[in-house]
This record gives structure tokens, sequence and C-alpha cells, in this order.
């Protein structure tokens, strides 16, 4: 009894460390690739932004400061292409 | 495009705005100068910004060349992170030159392991495809493809931090369907799989 349940937690704590590294594995596969992601991102709300302003300024003229801060504040909505198909 | 085909599997483009012609049509009157590029088309970056070509390839191929990338590109990346927190709120205007950079890079690491160890990085990455992108999986693949990634492009994978013999290079995975990673009756490994720089397991 003692001998079997000494066996099964050894193995056990063997599959809590290899847990633990892959784990491991798969947060850094992950911190390489976020700048990537995140530049790729970054790069379409950008674009998407000073679109917006150039079609607000467009239609309305002017740029309304809709924040009092300059901080980049993320659209709530988007707008899309009325249609999809090519 | 140089990157083969694996690269433009199932990715976004930008949606071209194909109904000028009829929006002209339909508006007409005093809105048609808004026309240009349609309210709602394809309004690419301005011209001051220089272009840059995404990277373009699905999580799978990404996951698969992720060390690879960060072996290469670690500097660049640093660089862009350092660059967003440095600028809270509006790094996405102020780290576009950086963003690029890693883009570029990224994108060269892509472009020399399809140039140089295609069939391995496709049997790796569509291995993850078919294992719900665990790593552990693979590993048969992974070694063969981290071994011609080695000797081609001198770019190794290393996992920070690692305890012990590092993950990737046990030559049991316990998770593994398959745990034992040798064919049969081939003679059973050594503790752990030698590192792709020294000599990789026949396998």
């Amino acid at each position: 009894m003692g001998a079997v349940c000494t066996w099964g937690f050894y193995k056990l704590g063997q599959g809590i460390r290899e847990q633990n590294e892959l784990a491991r594995e798969k947060m850094w596969s992950r911190i390489h690739l976020i700048p990537l992601l995140q530049a790729e991102e970054d790069r379409d709300l950008a674009r998407r932004h000073m679109a917006d302003q150039a079609r607000e300024k467009q239609l309305t003229g002017d740029n309304i400061k809709v924040y009092n801060s300059d901080r980049y504040v993320r659209p709530t909505y988007a707008i899309t292409p009325a249609s999809t198909t090519k | 495009m140089s990157r083969s085909r694996i690269a433009s599997l199932g990715r976004r483009r930008p949606i071209q705005s194909t109904r000028r012609g009829r929006q002209h049509r339909r508006h007409g009157g005093p809105e048609a100068h808004l026309q240009p590029a349609g309210p709602c088309g394809h309004h690419p970056l301005p011209d001051s910004v220089p272009k840059v070509k995404e990277v373009g390839a699905t999580s799978a191929p990404l996951l698969s060349a992720s060390f690879f990338i960060g072996a290469r590109c670690q500097p660049y990346n640093d660089d862009y992170m350092q660059c967003k927190t440095e600028n809270p709120g509006k790094g996405e205007f102020e780290c576009l030159k950086e963003g690029r950079r890693v883009t570029r890079c990224a994108a060269s690491v892509v472009d020399d392991i399809n140039k140089h160890c295609l069939d391995e990085f496709r049997k790796h990455w569509q291995c993850l495809d078919n294992n719900n992108h665990q790593l552990w999986q693979c590993r048969k693949d992974e070694w063969k493809l981290n071994k011609c990634v080695f000797d081609n492009l001198k770019l190794e994978k290393t996992i920070p931090e690692a305890q012990g013999i590092p993950v990737h290079l046990r030559s049991k995975q316990i998770y593994a369907h398959y745990p034992a990673l040798r064919d049969p009756g081939q003679a059973p490994f050594k503790k752990a799989v030698d590192a792709p720089g020294a000599e990789a397991p026949a396998l």
C-alpha cells in the first residue's frame, strides 16, 4: 500500500514538473510572438484612426476633440464595408 | 510571393471597395465628393508611413517558428516593447517604426525557414494543427526542423530558465499520445536528446 502510494505521488510530481516546463515553453513562444502580432494590430489601428480622422474632416470640415486627453482611445465602433463581396 | 503558399493561407486581406461606381450613381448629388475612396472602402496608411508587408502566416506556422523568431529578433522585439511601455496611450503612432522593424525581422525568419527547411517546417506546423497546437505531440518533427534550422540559419531554440533538461529535448514526452519517441526496434535514447547544435537523434 505504502509503496503504491509512494510510486503514485512520485509519478504525480514528475507529471506536474513536466507540465510546468511545457507551460514555460508555451509562454516563451508567445512572448516571442507578441511584438509581431501587436505591431500588426497597431498598424491597423493607426490606419483606421487616420482614415477616420480624414473622413471626419471631409464630412464636418473639422476634427472634434472627443476626449479631454491626448491618449489614443481605441474606438468602440468600427466602420465596415457595406459589402464584402468582390 | 516568394514565401510560398504557407504564408498566404487563410489570411484576411484589406477589403477593397468595389462599389464605388454604384455608390456614385446612387448618391449622385452633393455627397459625391466623398467618394474618392468610398466611405467604407479601404483606406491605406498615408504615404508618409513606409509600407511594410505583413507576415501573413497563420497561428500554427507562427507557433512553429516562434522560438526562431525570438532567437533572431529579440533586440527588435525588446525595442518595440520598450517603446510601447514608454508611450502609454500613444504607442500605436509613436512606435510604428519599431513595429515595422519587428515585422520585417519576423518575416525574414519565416522567409528563410521557407527557403531552407520548407518540408520540415510544413511537417511540423501541420502536426501542430492536427494536435491542437500541443507542442509535445510533435517532437519528432520539431527535432528535424530544429536541426535543419540550426544547420542552415544558425538559429537555436532555447527556453530561458528551463529547469533540468529543456522540455523540448526530453526523449520521453509523458503527456504525448506516444510518449516514447522512437521507432519500433530502435535502441532507447540516452537520457536527453542532444541539442540540435550537436547531433539530432536518428529518427
